[in-house]
């Protein structure tokens, strides 16, 4: 293989090199005659020095290297006739290139977008309007489109000039950012939630110690069952007990 | 003859309403476990109810409108060995009859200790606050001092010891003065700004907490007041792990809770001169 692709270079070089082309073919290199003349000085020098270098001899062997990518493998067909018949038909099983919808945003360019809901059927784009006079960035404004044929060419430009896999990245971003604000507002919640109860509960017992029942009453341990309920349905059992007992305390004859 | 010590208990109630609720609970509480306990209340005019009259032996009704007016009245009490209790506090035990015997003849005061896993801080540097559980600040919270001549150390490292939510103190020369300095500390450090003028080399991230114009006032003055610790039993916070700090049997004496804080935003007196969530020392109601 190799060996034909020298033959080929040669000739090549016989009839069509253009001037001050080198062949450069890794073998071929290895194995060009040092005494070959050298178009310039310089490029003697340099043949002299990588002739001394082994690390470079070494490479040149072991790598192989086509290292302008001139070489090419034997082509399969040598020889071709021209079939009208077939180009029709190669034509028609091509998809007909439909003419791309004209550019809907004037001079702005969109430099961002992601999908705006599961069926990806909702696109959120940024656009990025031309500089200003002097230079001042272009302001930027944001878009929703619906993929119809209403938003069309909306929708097939931004996807042309952003790239379905920007997008995909982005809309994958938003997700991430979506749910750690859910997770963020759902802790708030849940933790505001928690101060309302305690709060609730705080009032609820000093309530219950306003009332002269529990306050007076000789009841201690339900007492301090009050002070330490953790739920109003605690709570108000006790204060229940308390009432059930004083009146039953004060209908038992003594 | 002489006569014994008169002891009592002092609640002040201050600032926010909700703190005079919870002084009313508490002062129930501990009549309910102990009822011949005497407790003398600070708190506004305008709260009192003369229904609460049999609670308390002394009531005052003209009090600084802060909350920490605890720091002004301190030092007003009629007892000669007084309990400082916080409003949020309740008692749960007749084991508060032997609150006084905590202090003997050789202290001045009894407190139990600050928990680095249940409070916000305790470790300090001159630089930031320390967590008890990063491995960078648990090394140096081991060489952690409470006072300046504590032990030759690296040093670098101190320790905001004890809990000034409740303790047991006696009336005499020292240890007023230095609950009157504490009371001037804690003043200087919550009338500045502790973005433009904080006067301490001290993190200011510390500005709000009594606990630190405490530490701030013993760690470099020596008044020779002894501090005993005492049980975690007696002043038992919320948050506190039974099993790190109760041996079977024992019972909790006062139960710590805390009061919801935006009850207590929501809730303080009106006043021209006051115009932040703390309230100004120099409004007296």
């Amino acid at each position: 293989m190799a060996e034909e692709n020298v033959i080929q270079a040669v000739e090549l070089d016989e009839y069509i090199r253009p001037a001050n082309t080198d062949i450069v073919d890794a073998e071929q290199a290895s194995r060009r005659d040092p005494q070959e003349s050298n178009s310039s000085e310089a490029e003697g020098a340099n043949r002299d020095i990588d002739s001394r270098d082994p690390d470079f001899q070494q490479a040149e062997i072991t790598e192989k290297k086509d290292r302008l990518g001139i070489v090419r493998d034997d082509p399969q067909v040598t020889s071709w006739i021209h079939d009208a018949t077939e180009d029709a038909a190669r034509e028609k099983e091509q998809p007909k290139k439909e003419p791309e919808p004209k550019y809907p945003f004037n001079d702005a360019d969109p430099i961002f977008a992601y999908y705006g809901n599961d069926k990806r059927s909702l696109l959120f784009f940024v656009l990025r309007q031309p500089d200003g006079p002097q230079g001042q960035p272009g302001p930027t404004e944001t878009h929703q489109v619906h993929n119809t044929k209403e938003h069309e060419e909306a929708w097939y430009w931004v996807h042309k000039l952003l790239g379905q896999e920007s997008i995909n990245k982005n809309t994958n971003k938003e997700i991430d950012r979506v749910s750690k604000d859910r997770k963020k507002h759902e802790v708030e919640a849940k933790d505001q939630q928690h101060k309302a109860d305690q709060e609730e509960l705080f009032q609820a017992k000093i309530t219950a110690f306003e009332m002269d029942v529990v306050r007076t009453t000789s009841h201690r341990q339900l007492k301090s069952k009050i002070r330490r309920a953790t739920t109003i349905l605690e709570l108000t059992a006790n204060v229940g007990a308390i009432i059930a007992l004083e009146y039953k305390d004060e209908s038992t004859p003594n | 003859m002489n006569q014994p010590p008169t002891k009592g208990f002092v609640l002040v109630a201050s600032f926010s309403k909700p703190y005079f609720d919870a002084a009313i609970h508490a002062a129930i509480s501990i009549k309910d476990y102990w009822p011949e306990a005497k407790i003398e209340l600070y708190t506004h005019k305008e709260w009192w109810d003369e229904k609460y009259r049999d609670i308390f032996d002394h009531v005052h009704l003209e009090v600084p409108c802060h909350v920490r007016a605890k720091l002004w009245a301190l030092t007003k009490t009629p007892y000669d060995i007084s309990c400082y209790v916080d409003a949020d506090i309740y008692c749960q035990s007749e084991d508060i009859k032997y609150i006084f015997d905590e202090l003997d003849d050789q202290h001045d005061m009894a407190m139990s200790c600050n928990r680095p896993y249940n409070a916000k801080v305790v470790y300090i540097t001159r630089d930031e606050e320390l967590t008890h559980y990063k491995p960078e600040h648990k090394e140096l919270i081991k060489t952690a001092k409470v006072h300046e001549w504590d032990f030759e150390g690296p040093g670098g490292c101190w320790r905001m010891k004890w809990h000034c939510g409740l303790f047991v103190y006696k009336k005499n020369e020292r240890t007023f003065k230095m609950l009157d300095m504490w009371y001037k500390n804690y003043r200087t450090q919550i009338e500045s700004n502790p973005k433009k003028n904080w006067p301490y080399n001290w993190p200011s991230s510390l500005w709000y907490w009594d606990t630190f114009a405490f530490f701030n006032t013993n760690y470099n003055v020596d008044y020779d007041v002894k501090i005993k610790e005492i049980h975690a039993k007696w002043n038992y916070v919320k948050g506190y792990r039974d099993d790190r700090e109760l041996t079977k049997g024992e019972e909790i004496v006062f139960w710590h809770y805390t009061i919801p804080n935006d009850l207590v935003d929501r809730s303080t007196l009106n006043d021209p001169d006051i115009r932040n969530r703390i309230g100004n020392f120099d409004v007296i109601k």
